[in-house]
């Protein structure tokens, strides 16, 4: 392994729930990068005597890397450099300096992979991959409208394969492409995620489909999500950014959270999993894929856009915003996270993002993990957001305070779950050298903001808030269970690619030019 | 030896259609299809000559630690080219750049920067390319007219899938370079796409909106009123001048009150080269733009594949002046220059120190980015014999003093 380390963290208060260690003082050996069991006398050794010992963080829905980003950096020109839209260097520098030492690009075009990877490459530290966007792509809609789902199989198992991702995302399946042509919107939403999910599960890839549900940030849209959650009846997918799915009301006007409702079911269907989409008070840059959502969000925050059409492949659209505490709407939304987090049973099946930058920077995740382990200090910042939030969430009822073995749960080891990821989110023998030390401090805030050491692959790479070893990560990508049937058929279809796209057939797929650093992740 | 090659390499920015390089002997070659950017472009000598300083031949070692010393000893160091180099090189040059604590520029970046400005002000809807083909049943050509040599980047007709119907093209002003009066008659186009009556200043009003007939606007108007699907195209050209940022400004304006009514995309074609690749670069490592642009008081230039030699010719008058408008005993000093590519810059003359490099797309490979932001890889189609513009860099950036780096 290039770069790693051998090091014995000695005397620290250990935090794996993946091994039940709850606190219990004790050494955490690394060797060659890895953590191991034993060590010789002499290998070096850091004192993390009254240190908190966690794994390193991972984020598993982040927007960093991708050609949007270029975008959002051009259309927000004051943010651009900022915690919103950091460079790719402080992307990774700023990561670290947090105690994350892996972070996934969610959301990334078949024809903007190569880019994205070039991106990838240049962020220092941590580890990374992507998700490659496929809901729209005019193959995959054709496969799920002939029915065929070996057809719809084989095109994903392309567009990953090409991209070389990690993981298949669906963003407002149909729904983005409808809007794109002109055409009507998809005629049943639940259908569409329900296909896609299952030609994912097929697939035996680390992660299973990973959902951006239509309806964003509609008010009313909890019904629809409910609808698209029957739908996937057992099968696995992951829902993303789920805060901004869980709303009722018909108008904004009526704008109300039904976060409880959505957590009751993520409760009752452990095939589920989900991530938050935190919204943190304060300025944002919204980007995404479903380009129809954006355009809602423009008109009616009379805000400036910038959208591109991504071929026959997705949409992007990119609106400035701003979460003000004193509107209702966002109130609601920043409270209607934390409903999901709090009401959510099982830590290990839901994760902390803020979908960064669409409800605030990754930088924030100390002060969300204060709220969800203080709730004196939620009250209090309950009591600054909009009256109106008390009567429309469930917050002020609910009194749950995340323990520290929770936090280490939502922030890398459930993740790394999720992601299904068998070296990362633990501490055990096997496991990367990716490791946090914290101080105990009375601000928790201030604790999870700047870790005493952060190790990656078993070196020291940030101390003290600061960067000391810029080394750059690994980036994961997924191998489908090989399918020589399927690979012919996609190759029977280089004549329609080539109406649909002025992108060369074998342009797209990327081959061993990129990722400068591969690691494949199996599943099968 | 690589006798014939077919190969797709966007050195124009689009997606171009296949050139066929033949090898003639003695490192010439013949260039036929693609665009006339393209065959330019591969039809340039690549790799001829080896290092030199100040003219004469020199070990590589020798001229790169040349080139070291002086960009070292810089007080005002700048750094530009780029605009034909990969986004690999790009990025060293930014970091190379950061660590001199130089200014960077994009040759010819200027329209691409009153974009990024427009962007920054009123957005922008946008489509790349094969979203542009699938879709537009109007394309209104500002002037600009990449059909001449790109035939099949808008077909005739739409796509099976988009209906199949005819496309429309409108074209507006004469492809190549913006005129006077070009902001006007985009005021006008936009007052008549919104139903308004234009403001229109000059005494014959009735018949001209600025550089264009008023009637040709009325009918542009009209075809993107029944547009389902309309597409604005511009190149760097139609940005030239005082008035680039103002006419892109117009332009992104456009494109939002078309947005108003249906669905409307802009294709800036650029302008050739690997702008896009590079200000992608800027924006990854710099997180912004802010500080890119020309410098006219530089003491040392990088100049990194470029075509000419403006920037170096600006530093060295910027030198000069700065050298001698203050009255002091300063002498007049003209920028250093070293100059990475194939050979050095047209018109520039004979730089401090020449580094060999590989053409990419021709003798080197790496990374491109046409217009719309899409990614490409080049490939070396011919023998190289001289390093890659990356290598030379990261040669050249081990090679500064400790302090400097």
């Amino acid at each position: 392994m290039t770069g790693a380390g051998t090091i014995r963290i000695h005397g620290g208060a250990i935090h794996d729930p993946r091994h039940g260690r709850s606190g219990q003082v004790g050494d955490v050996l690394i060797k060659d990068g890895r953590v191991t069991t034993s060590l010789p006398a002499g290998a070096p050794a850091f004192d993390a005597g009254g240190l908190v010992v966690m794994p390193g963080g991972v984020d598993l829905h982040s927007h960093v890397a991708s050609p949007a980003v270029r975008e959002a950096r051009r259309l927000c020109a004051a943010a651009a450099g900022g915690p919103l839209l950091p460079s790719i260097g402080d992307t990774g520098r700023r990561y670290a300096r947090m105690g994350y030492t892996t972070v996934f690009d969610a959301a990334v075009a078949p024809s903007g992979a190569r880019a994205a990877h070039d991106d990838l490459d240049a962020m220092p530290v941590v580890d990374k991959g992507l998700y490659v966007l496929a809901g729209n792509h005019a193959l995959a809609l054709r496969a799920f409208a002939s029915g065929r789902r070996d057809e719809l199989r084989a095109v994903l198992a392309w567009l990953v394969r090409a991209a070389r991702a990690h993981a298949v995302k669906v963003v407002n399946p149909g729904g983005v492409a409808a809007w794109r042509d002109g055409a009507p919107a998809p005629a049943d939403p639940p259908a569409l995620v329900r296909a896609f999910a299952a030609a994912v599960a097929d697939l035996a890839l680390p992660h299973p489909l990973h959902v951006h549900l239509p309806g964003l940030g509609e008010a009313g849209n909890a019904a629809l999500t409910l609808r698209c959650l029957d739908a996937l009846g057992t099968l696995p997918a992951h829902l993303t950014h789920l805060q901004f799915h869980a709303y009722g009301g018909r108008t904004m006007r009526g704008f109300r959270s039904r976060a409880p409702e959505i957590a009751a079911w993520l409760n009752n269907h452990p095939n589920l999993t989900a991530d938050v989409g935190q919204v943190v008070f304060g300025p944002a840059v919204t980007l995404s894929a479903d380009a129809p959502a954006q355009d809602r969000l423009r008109r009616l925050t009379r805000r400036r856009w910038l959208n591109l059409d991504v071929e026959s492949e997705t949409g992007c659209g990119i609106v400035p915003h701003d979460y003000d505490p004193r509107g209702l709407v966002a109130s609601v939304q920043w409270a209607a996270g934390l409903e999901l987090m709090l009401l959510a049973r099982d830590p290990w099946r839901i994760a902390l993002t803020t979908d960064h930058p669409n409800g605030g920077p990754f930088s924030a995740y100390p002060l969300i993990i204060r709220l969800l382990m203080d709730r004196s200090f939620r009250d209090a910042m309950l009591r600054r957001a909009h009256p109106g939030v008390i009567a429309r969430t469930a917050l002020a009822r609910i009194a749950r305070e995340y323990t520290i073995d929770e936090v280490a749960i939502v922030t890398r080891a459930g993740p790394a779950r999720i992601l299904g990821l068998d070296r990362k989110g633990h501490l055990g023998p096997g496991a990367d050298g990716d490791v946090a030390l914290y101080r105990h401090d009375r601000d928790i805030e201030a604790m999870f903001a700047a870790p005493v050491a952060v190790f990656k692959d078993g070196r020291l790479v940030a101390r003290d808030g600061e960067v000391v070893d810029e080394t750059p990560g690994r980036t994961l990508h997924a191998a489908p269970r090989p399918a020589p049937e399927a690979d012919d058929a996609v190759a029977r279809r280089r004549d329609e690619h080539a109406a649909l796209s002025s992108v060369p057939f074998d342009d797209l797929m990327i081959g061993d030019e990129a990722p400068a650093r591969p690691e494949e992740v199996r599943a099968w | 030896m690589h006798a014939s090659t077919i190969v797709r390499v966007p050195f124009c920015g689009l997606p171009c259609s296949p050139l066929r390089i033949d090898a003639i002997g003695a490192g010439d070659r013949n260039v036929a299809g693609g665009c006339g950017v393209a065959r330019a472009a591969a039809g340039r000598a690549p790799d001829r000559g080896g290092p030199r300083i100040g003219g004469r031949p020199a070990a590589l070692d020798a001229a790169i630690g040349q080139a070291a010393a002086i960009l070292a000893a810089a007080r005002r160091p700048h750094v530009g080219g780029l605009a034909w180099s990969t986004i690999g090189t790009a990025r060293r040059a930014i970091r190379l750049a950061r660590r001199l604590g130089a200014t960077l520029d994009i040759e010819g970046g200027e329209a691409a920067a009153a974009e990024s400005e427009a962007i920054a002000i009123a957005g922008l809807a946008m489509g790349t390319f094969g979203a542009v083909r699938a879709r537009a049943d109007v394309a209104l050509l500002w002037r600009c007219d990449p059909l001449a040599e790109h035939p099949d980047l808008l077909s005739a007709r739409l796509p099976a899938a988009a209906g199949g119907g005819a496309r429309r093209f409108v074209r507006l002003g004469v492809a190549g370079a913006a005129e006077p009066g070009d902001l006007e008659a985009l005021a006008a186009l936009r007052a008549l796409v919104l139903g308004r009556a234009p403001h229109l200043a000059t005494a014959d009003a009735g018949a001209r909106a600025g550089s264009l007939p008023l009637a040709a606007l009325r009918d542009a108007a009209a075809a993107l009123a029944t547009a389902h699907h309309a597409a604005i195209l511009w190149d760097t050209q139609a940005l030239c001048g005082a008035s680039g940022a103002a006419v892109a400004l117009a332009l992104a304006l456009l494109v939002r009150d078309l947005n108003g009514v249906h669905r409307a995309v802009a294709r800036p074609l650029g302008g050739g080269g690997n702008i896009a690749g590079a200000l992608a670069a800027v924006l990854s490592e710099c997180g912004h733009t802010r500080d890119l642009g020309p410098r006219s008081d530089a003491d040392a230039v990088l100049l990194i594949g470029a075509r000419a030699g403006r920037a170096a010719e600006d530093a060295a008058a910027g030198a000069t002046a700065a050298a001698t408008g203050d009255g002091a005993t300063a002498t007049a000093t003209p920028a250093r220059v070293v100059a990475v590519g194939a050979c050095p810059p047209d018109g520039l003359g004979e730089p401090d120190v020449f580094l060999p490099a590989a053409v990419p797309g021709l003798s080197g490979g790496g990374l491109w980015m046409r217009a719309d932001g899409i990614a490409i890889p080049v490939r070396d189609v011919v023998p190289r014999t001289a390093p890659l513009e990356e290598e030379v860099l990261d040669t050249l950036m081990a090679r500064l003093p400790e302090a400097a780096r």
